[in-house]
């Protein structure tokens, strides 16, 4: 272990070296093979630049941590969408090609691949459902469309609240945490005798208790506790949660919504349960968006409500097609981020259409154009005012039943 | 404030393997192995697959502190033992353990995933109700199992001649050496305890974080922090750090803010560092130096209002 050192500079020696060196190269090599599955993407056939052959549409996703399943639904779902465009013929008379990346949940990351995107010539960014609040600022200072899910709508496409106007380059078709908090608020206004949300400290977390707040207090009633909680993003699991338990007892609530990650939603009920203390839990967008949350909670997540998008509880025949067509493709089932992504790529190509131009002023007016496209997750609109695609009215509560294993409608 | 001290030592015991594990291997070879955390991971990883392909929980645990056991090992002999025989002086190998924890890191993503899978319950869904507060046996399991680690330590430090051949190599390598006693294996065997107490650490922590191939950062850091606290210089001393950190970690978050644990703890390790540059508990000189300079503090304020 501890040779005095002239006597080991010799081969033996330098052969050791040479083994601790190739270790420490191959741990590089890894994870630069491990990041290019997500993030060397250039998977859609094209040469990259929106040259004289291809229009380059890009993506940012993180496909690692916390919220990883739902990164490589986009992804998956992003793909699907630009070879069915190109199936058809592409638009204006080119193919589109596809270029998608990893940002690994990382704003520091998000940005410079945000920007890497727009240097190559993207005419539009797709994502991020992890960096939102980065790319909707990139796509601002860049002045370029940033679409499909980004975060989940909500703050990070109105940062100054729900009143004052969006970014005006974010047109977001996923899940909206306003639109997730206020259907949970008006179920909570008619079931509950108090309500506690704990919550993370991001824009999605703060965009579930704006939209709380917004209709709950729309109601007569206050937040029995609100409390922030910082989430370890790479795992999603956050050790700890006794304690917020007992407050949440002690401050008279009966009811909870845990605006936190699937795995800590699936930890809080198992500590809830440990614990003996019975309430009623809410979720978020996130909790029945996969299997995630339902896979590690198990038995515990039975009784749990969140809201589910109505399309999803009653598919019509060309969802169910879709669901069908990305489960044979990618032998993993559709979720509704993987649907929102597949509107907004269609979305786009429509926008491209009519405006004749893949210039980005003339997409934005495109854009704020579009009404009643006839998408995969309801009829969706947009207006200068309107840069969400998903409302309260498009989402039924639903329950899980660990019998069935399934979100089961409430009414 | 009960259910805060118990959730603190439960948590500040996981803490405090992981911190042991650095000290136990820095105590023989004086390196700090960065993968540390990764060790961890790679238990808890293996004993989520192993349960899942229907091996019983206890199999599957035992599968998992196996495999960091042999992995603290694999890093002795792969990313240690060669910058070392190099240069015995150079920080190679904190380079080479880092990118260790990197490869495993990414390994374990490539084959399970990057998102959590489920982990038995284990002892989790046993709960004791005591005072209002409640404490599972999973939790419980922790402290005593931290208690016994440092217990089992201490008693082949002092009694056994492993103990004390480890005690000779940390004093002066090259006399141990000299006199006969084989140095590699006395390493190879600290950065196999090292990686079997995280497989413990890993198997106890499974139940509440499920299994995460990036759960060996949050781990390793934390431990490491531990070991800041307590001191690197004795692995008792690293679980005390972990117990201290667990606590400060429940207390902040009770006492000040649900957020506080990710500031206040740091804190607490500047103002260690500040006045006790090598830990709490590494030396009985740092608590009495840390008495003396209250004192001297409190003779100044009283010469002062005299």
């Amino acid at each position: 272990m501890f040779p005095a050192t002239p006597r080991l500079r010799s081969a033996a020696a330098r052969r050791q070296l040479h083994a601790a060196t190739l270790l420490t190269a191959s741990a590089l090599a890894l994870t630069a093979c491990a990041g290019s599955s997500g993030s060397s993407g250039s998977r859609g056939g094209g040469g990259g630049k929106s040259d004289g052959g291809t229009i380059l549409v890009g993506e940012i996703a993180g496909t690692t941590g916390a919220y990883g399943t739902t990164g490589q639904a986009m992804v998956n779902a992003g793909q699907l969408a630009i070879d069915d465009i190109n199936a058809a013929g592409g638009v204006l008379g080119k193919k589109l090609s596809f270029q998608w990346y990893n940002d690994n949940a990382s704003a520091t990351t998000s940005s410079q691949l945000f920007r890497k995107l727009v240097s190559a010539g993207a005419v539009a960014i797709a994502g991020s459902g992890d960096t939102g609040p980065t790319t909707a600022a990139e796509s601002d200072r860049a002045k370029i469309p940033n679409i499909g899910a980004v975060d989940d709508g909500g703050l990070t496409v109105y940062p100054n609240g729900p009143d004052k106007p969006p970014y005006a380059w974010v047109f977001d078709t996923g899940l909206n945490t306003f639109a997730w908090g206020g259907a949970i608020a008006k179920y909570a206004l008619e079931h509950c005798k108090g309500l506690a949300v704990l919550h993370d400290p991001s824009s999605y977390g703060l965009g579930g208790e704006a939209g709380i707040k917004m209709v709950y207090e729309a109601g007569g009633k206050k937040l029995a506790l609100d409390e922030a909680i910082t989430e370890n993003w790479s795992t999603g699991a956050t050790v700890g949660l006794k304690s917020e338990i007992n407050k949440i007892k002690q401050s008279g609530a009966d009811c909870v919504d845990v605006w936190l990650t699937p795995q800590d939603q699936a930890s809080f009920v198992q500590e809830a349960k440990s614990l003996g203390v019975k309430l009623t839990v809410f979720g978020n967008d996130e909790t029945d968006a996969d299997a995630t949350f339902s896979d590690l909670a198990k038995d515990d997540a039975d009784g749990v409500i969140s809201a589910l998008l109505t399309t999803e509880v009653h598919p019509n025949a060309k969802l169910t097609e879709f669901q069908q067509r990305y489960q044979q493709r990618f032998n993993v089932a559709s979720t509704p981020f993987a649907e929102a992504t597949y509107d907004a790529m269609l979305m786009l190509r429509d926008a491209i259409k009519s405006a004749n131009s893949t210039k980005a002023a003339d997409l934005q007016k495109a854009f704020n154009a579009i009404t009643d496209f006839d998408g995969l997750t309801g009829r969706l609109s947009f207006t200068e005012q309107k840069h969400t695609t998903i409302g309260v009215e498009q989402l039924t509560m639903v329950k899980f039943n660990k019998t069935t294993k399934k979100w089961e409608p409430l009414s | 404030m009960l259910q805060v001290l118990f959730s603190g030592l439960a948590i500040g015991a996981v803490y405090g393997l992981v911190a042991m594990g650095f000290a136990m291997a820095f105590y023989v070879t004086r390196v700090i192995n960065f993968a540390q955390g990764q060790l961890l991971m790679a238990s808890v990883m293996v004993t989520a697959a192993v349960s899942s392909a229907g091996a019983p929980a206890v199999l599957a645990a035992v599968a998992g502190i196996a495999t960091a056991t042999a992995g603290g090992v694999a890093v002795y002999f792969l990313a240690v033992r060669p910058v070392l025989a190099f240069d015995r002086f150079s920080f190679a190998w904190l380079v080479s353990t880092l990118g260790v924890a990197i490869v495993l890191a990414t390994g374990a993503a490539i084959i399970w995933g990057p998102t959590s899978r489920a982990f038995p319950t284990m002892l989790n869904g046993h709960t004791l109700h005591i005072a209002g507060a409640g404490v599972t046996v999973q939790e419980l399991l922790a402290v005593v199992v931290a208690l016994a680690a440092v217990l089992c330590f201490e008693v082949v430090r002092r009694r056994t001649l492993l103990g004390k051949l480890a005690m000779a190599i940390s004093a002066d390598p090259e006399m141990a050496s000299a006199v006969g006693a084989n140095t590699r294996t006395a390493a190879a065997v600290a950065f196999g305890v090292a990686g079997l107490l995280a497989g413990v650490a890993g198997v106890l922590i499974g139940p509440i974080t499920f299994a995460n191939p990036y759960l060996g950062d949050t781990y390793g850091i934390a431990g490491f922090v531990a070991l800041m606290i307590g001191g690197i210089e004795k692995p008792a001393a690293a679980m005390a750090g972990g117990f201290i950190l667990g606590l400060l970690d429940q207390g902040a978050n009770h006492f000040i803010n649900s957020q506080a644990s990710d500031w206040f703890p740091f804190l607490i390790v500047v103002a260690v560092l500040l006045l006790a540059p090598s830990g709490l508990f590494s030396s009985t000189e740092a608590i009495v130096n840390l008495r003396r300079r209250f004192h001297s503090a409190l003779r100044a304020d009283w010469q002062q209002q005299a």
